[in-house]
């Protein structure tokens, strides 16, 4: 017995054959950069960026992810910052609507080398259905100010990844911050299927 | 079975009706099914009322967890002051995407995603305030504030305890299926035919978008090169020239979007009224079921307020 969203599902498409007239479209609205990635479902990698306390020490992220199970983990790693500055790791799944909501996190504690709140699963997702990465990468900067950022490499060939900006507000995603005095921050970042900037 | 079978086929004429030429009604009263979208919305992702008490009750079950931790490890541990990503809205924003259906305003309003500007000056506001917190920063040696770093490692709450409050599995299937109903309202012939006229006219108001959605972005570009070019030595803060260029290039923005879509609004409005009042008595079971999730929330975080008010006394409800 098909659930009731896949027979809404079937009953949409048939909606769709019976009004070949062209007078209704009634068609997926997937952002090319969703398209371009939705194949990359599961994955792992780091990238470097910022200071380094040796070239042992490199500060950077990592990012693991997985459809199967809609897990990831993410890692923001700092050594030697400068004073104010923090590392912060974004990760975001393509959708078929375009993107989900990125998940950060972000470290600006300089006793410490690492802070990896975000390591499991999306146990709601608004009704969107999640493709594949669309967006991740680290950035080195000022808290809520300028950075540099690297977005990770393993990407599809011709592809490009969703840019990271060191200039978005931690207010207004889902991120974690490990501050600089050894408090620790929470911002939900809203619902995923409203616009919220 | 039957029921959704039935459903299934209520569901469909309404669709065909919607979708095969039928006319729209272009009659109704626009800020009425606005109203009404909304309000359905909002039972599936919660008022924003409920919305504020969900942050609210997620801020007392992560800090006061780390606090408490902390506590018995040896540590003083003081949580940052609170911040209220709500304020400012009075409505959620719906799914930006079937922009046709996006509230038009002509001044810059959450509900419409172009907020950019007063959003990032309340976080600019938040950061100022700043984290002070005295049992840390009276560690004098590396090794004492590293002893604190761990324990605050090992203290974080596990993460279901305090995310997604208010949300649920029947509010995610109603969204999935509202997608699908908004989806149809958008993409009406009507509906497309004004849509598409969006891009050439915000290019003849001299501020080229796609969509509602893209031109959000574009008020978010223009913040973050500005950002960028003065550097991390002097960030962009409220008062400075280049912060009111981009406030007043959000009004414009706002202005502009609500010249170029103002007809799809009323026309994608027309279009929702049949669709709405059919999914609405489909799916009257599950979205009160959803609405009680959130009411729930809120009376959890009313009875979590004097923990609020101990772990922020700075908070003002």
């Amino acid at each position: 017995m098909p659930s009731r969203g896949n027979l809404l599902r079937n009953l949409k498409r048939g909606a769709t054959a019976l009004c070949l007239s062209g007078i209704v479209v009634i068609a997926g609205s997937e952002s090319a950069l969703a398209d371009c990635h939705q194949g990359v479902t599961s994955g792992s990698g780091s990238v470097t960026v910022g200071s380094a306390c040796s070239s042992s020490l490199p500060s950077g992220g990592t990012a693991s992810w997985n459809k199967s199970g809609l897990t990831i983990s993410i890692v923001a790693t700092g050594w030697c910052m400068s004073s104010n500055y923090c590392e912060t790791t974004w990760y975001d799944w393509g959708t078929s609507s375009g993107h989900f909501d990125a998940r950060a996190i972000r470290m600006c504690y300089r006793s410490a080398s690492s802070y990896s709140a975000y390591n499991q699963a999306e146990s709601t997702t608004g009704g969107r259905t999640l493709l594949g990465m669309q967006k991740w990468g680290t950035c080195y900067g000022v808290n809520n100010s300028a950075g540099t950022c690297v977005t990770s490499s393993q990407s599809i060939s011709g592809c490009t990844l969703a840019a990271v900006n060191h200039t978005y507000p931690n207010t207004s995603t889902r991120m974690w911050v490990r501050t600089s005095t050894g408090s620790y921050q929470y911002y939900s970042g809203g619902n995923v299927s409203s616009a919220s900037a | 079975m039957r029921t959704t079978r039935k459903a299934g086929i209520t569901f469909l004429s309404a669709m065909l009706l919607a979708g095969c030429g039928a006319p729209l009604d272009t009659s109704v009263d626009a800020a009425a099914v606005e109203a009404d979208y909304a309000a359905t919305y909002e039972q599936m992702v919660g008022t924003i009322a409920q919305r504020r008490a969900a942050e609210q009750l997620a801020y007392v079950r992560f800090q006061g967890q780390i606090r408490d931790c902390m506590r018995k490890a040896g540590f003083n541990y003081t949580p940052p002051p609170f911040f209220q990503m709500y304020d400012g809205y009075e409505h959620m924003p719906p799914p930006a995407e079937f922009s046709a259906l996006v509230p038009v305003h002509p001044e810059p309003r959450p509900e419409t995603g172009l907020a950019v500007t007063s959003q990032r000056e309340r976080s600019r506001a938040h950061e100022a305030r700043g984290s002070a917190n005295p049992g840390f920063e009276r560690l004098k040696t590396e090794d004492e504030r590293r002893a604190y770093g761990v324990a605050g490692e090992a203290c974080q709450p596990a993460q279901g305890t305090y995310t997604n409050l208010g949300s649920s599995k029947v509010s995610d299937q109603l969204q999935e299926q509202f997608a699908t109903v908004l989806e149809s309202a958008n993409s009406r012939a009507a509906v497309k035919g004004a849509l598409d006229g969006y891009s050439a006219c915000m290019k003849s108001e001299k501020i080229p978008a796609k969509s509602v959605e893209d031109l959000r972005g574009k008020v978010m570009e223009r913040f973050n090169a500005k950002e960028s070019a003065l550097g991390a030595a002097a960030p962009l803060r409220p008062g400075k020239p280049e912060w009111a260029d981009v406030v007043q290039f959000e009004k414009q923005a706002a202005a502009a979007d609500s010249r170029c879509r103002a007809e799809a609004h009323t026309l994608g409005m027309a279009a929702l009224e049949p669709l709405l009042r059919t999914f609405k008595t489909e799916h009257a079971s599950e979205l009160k079921e959803s609405e009680a999730v959130w009411g729930s929330v809120a009376r959890e975080a009313a009875a979590a307020l004097p923990r609020l008010k101990e772990l922020d006394p700075s908070f003002q409800p």
